[in-house]
């Protein structure tokens, strides 16, 4: 299996409460291509302690006789036998510890504002260009690109009344806004050695798991002709980061976190590999 | 202050409106008089930023542009050349690339350069080569198959 395949891994908490602390081996399907695209809910199996055996998978594939890109829903395979997925088993070992409340290091924070404006949006981004340093242009291009996206999504989407109505999510992304809760929405900007982080949080909780996992098939495993820039932004999102990490606490908290390789050359960006991690816990 | 400026200038017998800045959900236009040209040069090489909400008011711009009116796009950025690989539709079939930017990588120097090419300098989608000033080759910093895919809309 190529390093390019996508697999997004998701779990809803009960599922994991079993997993936590046990080891465990992923069984996959051997014969997957290049430009496959992976969804899998997990599921610990009940017979077997160590294994999980995947219960929903999409499967999606460029190659002419396979899996029609465009016929989606579950298959529901018994299991698949696990092959020397060394980087993938990394991953899946690395969205358990995302999944149990592990949060993946962040390193040396750099910027972390609330945002209670539109106006607060352009001083974020304005102190970003004047205060970090980047490693290339075009790792500075997709760092202000995502934090332009991400943080225009939080400020906007997230934002609900007590009835759980969205305030903001369709009104033109230039027509100001205005958050009553002054600490409701928070961008923190982080780095390590390897990469640059970009959280957006909020306290609102008002983003669900099945509306990430809709958008992702929309714009990234089966896009529509994006005529006019329509819906473009998950896309712009997830082209310029190596990870999308969404934490989602309903009616609480929503955590998105989009991390950026600082690789120096651009190539060694578009070949390496990418991942989406989703959690959900609670109601709304 | 607004997060981009466009100016406008004649080059030869075109209008030319070179843009610069961040190309988002401010990006308005309404106030620029075409004057009836019948080609118009956009220089791109100022622009910094184009967001989801960018693109959207770039197509209400270029659409504004009467179909009868050549677009002419010079110096795009990667960032641009981007996303007319993404976004269908952003070359209209009244617009032409004249020039536009490649990103290489000088593995000696440790550098990242971009090259001005013309479509016409590409080949069967491979990057042209080029050298550093001590002869060594630059490494093309893209994928050819995906970077040049805007060229088959020409």
């Amino acid at each position: 299996m190529s390093e390019n395949v996508l697999n997004i891994l998701t779990s809803r908490e009960d599922k994991f409460t079993s997993a936590i602390g046990s080891e465990f081996n992923l069984v996959f399907n051997e014969d997957l291509d290049e430009h496959e695209f992976n969804i899998i809910d997990y599921e610990h199996c009940p017979d077997q302690d160590d294994d999980f055996i995947i219960t929903n998978c999409m499967y999606f594939t460029d190659n002419v006789g396979k899996i029609d890109k465009k016929k989606f829903g579950s298959i529901k395979p018994d299991f698949y036998v696990c092959s020397e997925f060394d980087h993938l088993n990394d991953r899946v070992k690395r969205f358990v510890d995302f999944a149990s409340g592990n949060q993946i290091p962040k390193g040396k924070e750099l910027i972390s504002k609330y945002l209670t404006s539109t106006a607060d949006l352009k001083a974020l981004f304005d102190s970003v260009v004047n205060e970090i340093k980047f490693p290339a242009d075009h790792v500075r291009d997709r760092f202000l690109l995502i934090l332009d996206e991400l943080s225009s999504n939080t400020l906007y989407n997230a934002p609900v009344d007590d009835n759980g109505i969205p305030l903001f999510r369709r009104t033109d992304r230039s027509e100001d806004v205005v958050l009553e809760d002054k600490t409701s929405v928070n961008v923190t900007v982080s780095e390590d050695d390897d990469a640059y982080h970009i959280c957006c949080s909020d306290t609102y909780g008002s983003l669900f798991a099945d509306t990430v996992k809709n958008y992702l098939f929309r714009e990234i495993v089966a896009p529509q002709q994006r005529e006019g820039g329509a819906g473009i932004g998950l896309s712009l999102i997830f082209e310029n980061c190596n990870s999308l990490l969404y934490n989602i606490e309903l009616n609480s908290k929503t955590e998105v976190t989009a991390v950026i390789r600082k690789f120096k050359k651009n190539k060694d960006h578009l070949l390496s590999y990418k991942e989406v991690f989703l959690t959900e816990k609670g109601s709304f | 202050m607004s997060d981009y400026t466009i100016s406008t200038s004649n080059e030869g017998s075109a209008l030319k409106l070179s843009v610069k800045g961040q190309v988002n959900e401010n990006f308005a236009f309404d106030d620029l008089d075409l004057g009836g040209a019948g080609t118009i040069h956009l220089d791109l090489e100022g622009i910094t930023l184009m967001n989801s909400s960018g693109v959207k008011r770039w197509f209400k711009f270029i659409e504004a542009i009467p179909a009868t009116t050549k677009i002419v796009y010079q110096n795009v950025p990667p960032i641009i050349v981007t996303q007319m690989n993404i976004v269908e539709g952003f070359l209209s079939p009244n617009a032409e690339v004249e020039t536009f930017y490649a990103p290489y990588f000088d593995e000696e120097n440790d550098e990242e350069v971009k090259k001005l090419l013309k479509p016409s300098e590409v080949k069967d989608k491979k990057a042209p080569t080029f050298t550093n000033d001590g002869g060594e080759e630059l490494e093309f910093d893209a994928l050819e198959e995906t970077y040049f895919k805007f060229l088959d809309k020409l």
